[in-house]
């Protein structure tokens, strides 16, 4: 058997995704951590799966080192550039090697 | 059971008040965080951290441990198990140590979703990272995956289970995606659902190929004749293999476009870049050095002009 694989999910498979109420991921919506990739009304609106990590560790993040809501659009920011650079760096090493 | 000190953990003293317990643990969930940390202990570091703060900063929880912590170091063996049952107030989605649950009940997981319906919790997500090739991004492709579950069943025991599975990986997943398989995580309880299964993709390292978002860069070693002269070689592509011509002096670091040869992105497929790179001979024989010699006589080539300046 085989599975296919998942890319986006509706709101209400968004919200059972990351396991919390509406009222949290609207608030999720409302400072900027997710957005829809598509759709303009509510029951058109669909996700990307990476946005449901994204929910589950602002979620994470929220709770664990008490910081509001409003801050952790810059921490998740933060946390991504410093990813991306590690990858970058990890690449541009890889290719360094080569030389 | 082990006992578990839960303010050498926190590193407090156990007169400690609640504001020093908070910073106390503050400071330790900055450092450990799974999410924030690049201890590699992280996770375990931190699900010691959360427990011993679940405790220490209620009320009523402490008291309880205090009273077992008290009568252990009296040398009473605790009957264990008072199961008062706080239930599910554990501020994070992780699975305390069974000296927590004998204390204070079975798992707790989450504030998230109360639930009406008491004893059915859905199955807990899975993440596991699938590595990809590039060769295998250019089209949908069937990879298989196997992955090991943990879940509590019916009598509280924690079983694993080894799960194989074919995933239809979709063309041109780039690195760090993720693909959600529904259904495919740990059993939920009762009748709720089980969790899903997430897939982090990897893309694996090639050995020719590097890649710069959707495009692909091969180092193309020449011969300093080839530079000077040009030519026609062969580059390797991901699909098979290719001519390109070189042109006349041309230069180390220089970068030759070959359309539609990177990865399928979702705005179209990238190109690859073959940069070009002057390699010289491991051996010079005689005949060689000749060669050499008048070319270095006769050139009034100065490659440290800069310098000079």
């Amino acid at each position: 058997m085989t599975q296919l694989a998942i890319l986006h999910v509706s709101f209400e498979e968004f919200c059972e995704c990351v396991s919390i109420n509406e009222e949290v991921i609207m608030t999720l919506i409302e400072n900027g951590i997710v957005a829809p990739a598509q759709g303009n009304l509510r029951t058109e609106w669909l996700f990307s799966i990476t946005a449901v990590t994204v929910a589950k560790k602002a979620v994470r993040i929220h709770q664990d080192l008490a910081i509001d809501w409003a801050s952790i659009p810059l921490v998740l920011d933060l946390l991504t550039e410093i990813d991306e650079l590690r990858m970058e760096n990890d690449r541009l090493k890889h290719r360094l090697s080569r030389w | 059971m082990e006992f578990k000190d839960y303010y050498a953990v926190l590193g407090v003293e156990p007169t400690a008040d609640d504001k020093a317990i908070k910073t106390a643990y503050r400071k330790l969930a900055r450092e450990y965080h799974p999410d924030v940390s690049k201890h590699p202990d992280a996770e375990n570091k931190f699900k010691d951290v959360a427990e011993a703060y679940e405790v220490l900063h209620n009320t009523e929880k402490r008291a309880e441990y205090d009273e077992i912590r008290q009568a252990r170091s009296r040398g009473q063996r605790s009957s264990g198990a008072p199961g008062a049952g706080f239930g599910n107030t554990a501020s994070s989605d992780q699975d305390f140590s069974d000296f927590f649950s004998s204390m204070f009940g079975g798992g707790a997981r989450g504030f998230r979703q109360e639930r009406a319906e008491p004893f059915a919790q859905k199955g807990r997500d899975a993440e596991i990272e699938l590595p990809v090739f590039l060769e295998d991004t250019l089209s949908d492709t069937t990879k298989t995956v196997e992955f090991i579950l943990s879940h509590y069943d019916a009598r509280g025991q924690l079983q694993e289970t080894k799960k194989a599975l074919n995933v239809k990986v979709p063309a041109g997943v780039g690195d760090g995606e993720r693909i959600r398989l529904k259904g495919q995580g740990s059993p939920g309880m009762g009748n709720a659902p089980a969790g899903d299964l997430y897939l982090h993709i990897r893309l694996v390292p090639h050995p020719l190929f590097d890649v710069e978002a959707h495009n692909l860069i091969v180092t193309v070693p020449v011969a300093p004749w080839e530079a000077a002269l040009g030519g026609k070689i062969t580059v390797p592509t991901l699909t098979g293999k290719i001519q390109m011509t070189i042109q006349p002096n041309s230069q180390t670091g220089q970068r030759l476009r070959i359309k539609g040869k990177g990865l399928v992105g979702k705005n179209g497929t990238g190109d690859l870049f073959a940069v070009l790179k002057v390699v010289m001979p491991d051996h010079v024989d005689d005949a060689s050095k000749t060669l050499w010699s008048q070319l270095a006589e006769n050139s009034k080539f100065d490659p440290r002009a800069e310098w000079s300046k």
